[in-house]
């Protein structure tokens, strides 16, 4: 992997400010861009801004064919046996609420999710009890923040409809154990829902090989556009699902009185879609896809070694999570005693151009349950280099010398 | 901290709209500390992450020392902010009283309601003729006194109708205009008009009313022209003078003259 030559690929990198370069380590929350995104973009834009399907001229079908073409390719990125498994959302999170919303759980149902779930998981489950009266449960992770499988069975029942698990961590980058998690809950007659927002970009993903029911991811967090997502249904768990938004584009015809839906995935994409968007995402997953996910994997790898041994010997910066780097991707957290993670961010961003992010990382609950105000995240991805882990490794000691 | 930062920032706030973003923060962050409720924005971090940021780039340890002690340097700023606000409605009470911000030494106002911004009132306790020394010129040298503070006063007082007044008026103008940026000026002839102020001054000088009267910083003075020492002289005599109560400025290059020097040794 030509970390150099990637890096060429994005605008951003290119400046520099006050004439030190970027050094962009918050890639959990939102990635950076490469031209070839923009220019698919611009492409529609440019020469086909134009409606999808509702129209018959030539620019929609433009769109229309650009847009197969993009459900296509998201289909083989992540596996899925036909483009009709996927639903172009706007984000994970919309992805979650459509599943945890549409099937339909209430009073005498279970959902489950694991300690450490992103709001946008957690949320929709704690709403489901609270209006439709299911019951949420909290699957604990042991002592050192990993997932306890045998916990985790012991609290499946005939009463768990739905297993709703973050896939990878976005607080520690630590990965579950998905498959297990997936025939586990099979067996026990529940369907399960990943986020996959953290995992989809960073390693290979495959829904087909992996059985899960539903699945989640963002298109911002894997250089594609902000406002896309994906959410995998897997065929035959359509009709388990009703469609929480509806309007345009979702019906074959309507009456005053009554409509026909159109078959999914189009029965889940209300309204005009983020055609730009959609079309960016595809060639976003072909960019990536050129790399390879075993290529990322290693780099990353690599890269969260090099940072978690420069700053777990720094005395009083703990990491945050699960202690093994080689569990935890691309995402390291830590605090450092006697120094709000806040300010530690804002020294980062205006005195190395350093980004990362600080606070809680929207896993507030993770937080509170352990008594923790709020950590400091730096998350790598494909264009992070050995030299800029180094200049943040010595960013930081500087930084903590001011306790 | 919020309440100093609400007050800063909301004044940059009017010249520039990348401050107001915090202008807000650190109002409700004021807000909600006048009604006993914990600021939810992190305004506080932020400000004490900018300031140590910026303090980092210059020196280290005095950096260290703001981080460590930024909420005592907060409540110090706070409490000075506080006492600065009450001094300054203290001196406008007194301006709009007394017409001095500070009675007791208006030579620290810099402000008189009345008049001219840059004249004062000056409060003459220290000003005693009676216990003037002679020196150079026919000049009276009021040794307890010390040059007045600011601009170095200087006052002509005379008549229109005084032949002594009417020799003296224009070389102590000629001399005077090389000092021009450096003296505050007034020329006071008393049979055309007596501002009230002026006349405090002539009075306490010239108690028996003699003119003309020259008074140079408040420390020199003369009842009378100085035509026993011929023009040249008396524009000699009145550059050395001027020269001392304004600390010889690079402005006028008469005070580095060898006659005017000499002269300067003998006040």
């Amino acid at each position: 992997m030509d970390v150099e030559k990637i890096r060429q690929d994005f605008p951003v990198l290119q400046k520099d400010f006050k004439g030190k370069p970027l050094i962009y380590m918050d890639n959990a929350c939102m990635s950076l861009k490469p031209r070839q995104v923009v220019e698919a973009m611009n492409q529609y834009y440019n020469e086909f801004p134009a409606c999808a399907g509702r129209s018959i001229h030539r620019l929609s079908t433009r769109v229309e064919e650009a847009r197969r073409k993009a459900r296509q390719v998201m289909q083989k990125f992540i596996g899925a046996r036909k483009p009709e498994e996927v639903i172009f959302t706007r984000n994970t999170t919309e992805g979650l609420n459509l599943v945890v919303n549409s099937l339909g759980l209430g009073k005498g149902d279970i959902v489950m999710t694991t300690d450490r779930e992103h709001n946008s998981n957690l949320l929709p489950c704690q709403m489901l009890e609270k209006r439709k009266g299911a019951e949420h449960r909290v699957c604990l992770s042991d002592n050192e923040s990993k997932f306890r499988l045998d916990s985790f069975e012991e609290m499946l029942s005939k009463d768990v409809k739905l297993v709703s698990f973050v896939y990878t961590s976005n607080l520690d980058g630590y990965t579950l154990p998905v498959k297990e998690i997936i025939k586990a809950a099979h067996d026990n007659g529940s369907l399960v829902l990943l986020d996959a927002a953290q995992a989809v970009p960073h390693h290979e993903v495959d829904v087909k090989k992996l059985g899960v029911d539903f699945l989640a991811f963002s298109g911002h967090k894997m250089l594609g556009p902000t406002g896309t997502g994906i959410l995998y249904v897997k065929k035959g768990h359509y009709d388990k699902l009703q469609p929480f938004m509806v309007g345009g584009e979702t019906v074959e015809w309507s009456t005053y009185e009554d409509h026909e839906f159109l078959a999914p995935p189009e029965k889940f994409e209300a309204g005009l879609q983020n055609y730009a968007g959609e079309i960016g995402l595809a060639a976003a997953a072909e960019y990536l896809k050129g790399i390879g996910s075993s290529n990322i994997e290693k780099h990353e790898s690599m890269l969260t070694k090099q940072l978690h041994d420069g700053i777990s010997a720094m005395e009083g910066v703990k990491i945050i999570g699960v202690q093994d780097p080689e569990m935890r991707g691309g995402i390291t957290s830590f605090s450092v005693g006697g120094m709000g993670y806040h300010d530690i961010a804002m020294i980062l961003s205006n005195n190395y151009n350093t980004m990362v992010r600080s606070g809680q990382h929207c896993v507030h609950s993770w937080f509170q349950a352990h008594g923790i105000e709020g950590s400091v995240r730096a998350s790598l991805y494909i264009y992070n280099t050995s030299q800029e882990v180094e200049t943040f490794i010595d960013a930081l000691k500087e930084i903590i010398k001011l306790r | 901290m919020c309440l100093v930062a609400l007050v800063v920032l909301a004044v940059l706030s009017i010249f520039s709209a990348r401050y107001r973003r915090w202008a807000r923060e650190a109002f409700d962050c004021v807000g909600r500390r006048i009604t006993l409720r914990p600021c939810i924005s992190s305004f506080n971090e932020n400000v004490r992450a900018i300031i140590t940021s910026s303090l980092m780039k210059r020196h280290m340890g005095l950096a260290r020392f703001t981080h460590r002690h930024f909420e005592a340097i907060s409540l110090i700023f706070t409490a000075v902010m506080f006492l600065s606000m009450a001094y300054s409605v203290y001196g406008f009470y007194n301006l709009a009283m007394v017409g001095t911000c500070d009675p007791a030494d208006p030579d620290n106002c810099i402000f008189n309601p009345d008049g001219d911004p840059n004249r004062v009132v000056c409060v003459f306790e220290d000003y005693e003729p009676e216990k003037a020394v002679p020196t150079i010129g026919g000049f009276m040298d009021i040794e307890s006194a010390t040059v007045n503070g600011g601009k170095p006063m200087v006052y002509f007082f005379g008549t229109t109708w005084c032949p002594h007044c009417g020799w003296e008026k224009p070389i102590f103008e000629e001399v005077m205009n090389k000092f021009n940026n450096t003296i505050d000026i007034t020329i006071v002839e008393i049979d055309v008009e007596q501002p009230e102020e002026d006349m405090l001054i002539f009075n306490h000088y010239s108690t028996d009313g003699y003119i003309p009267l020259l008074v140079l910083g408040g420390k020199y003075y003369r009842i009378g022209a100085g035509e026993s020492l011929g023009e040249d002289g008396e524009r000699q005599v009145l550059t050395a003078f001027l020269c001392k109560i304004t600390r010889s400025p690079n402005s006028v290059a008469e005070c580095g003259q060898p006659e005017i020097v000499e002269l300067i040794g003998k006040i």
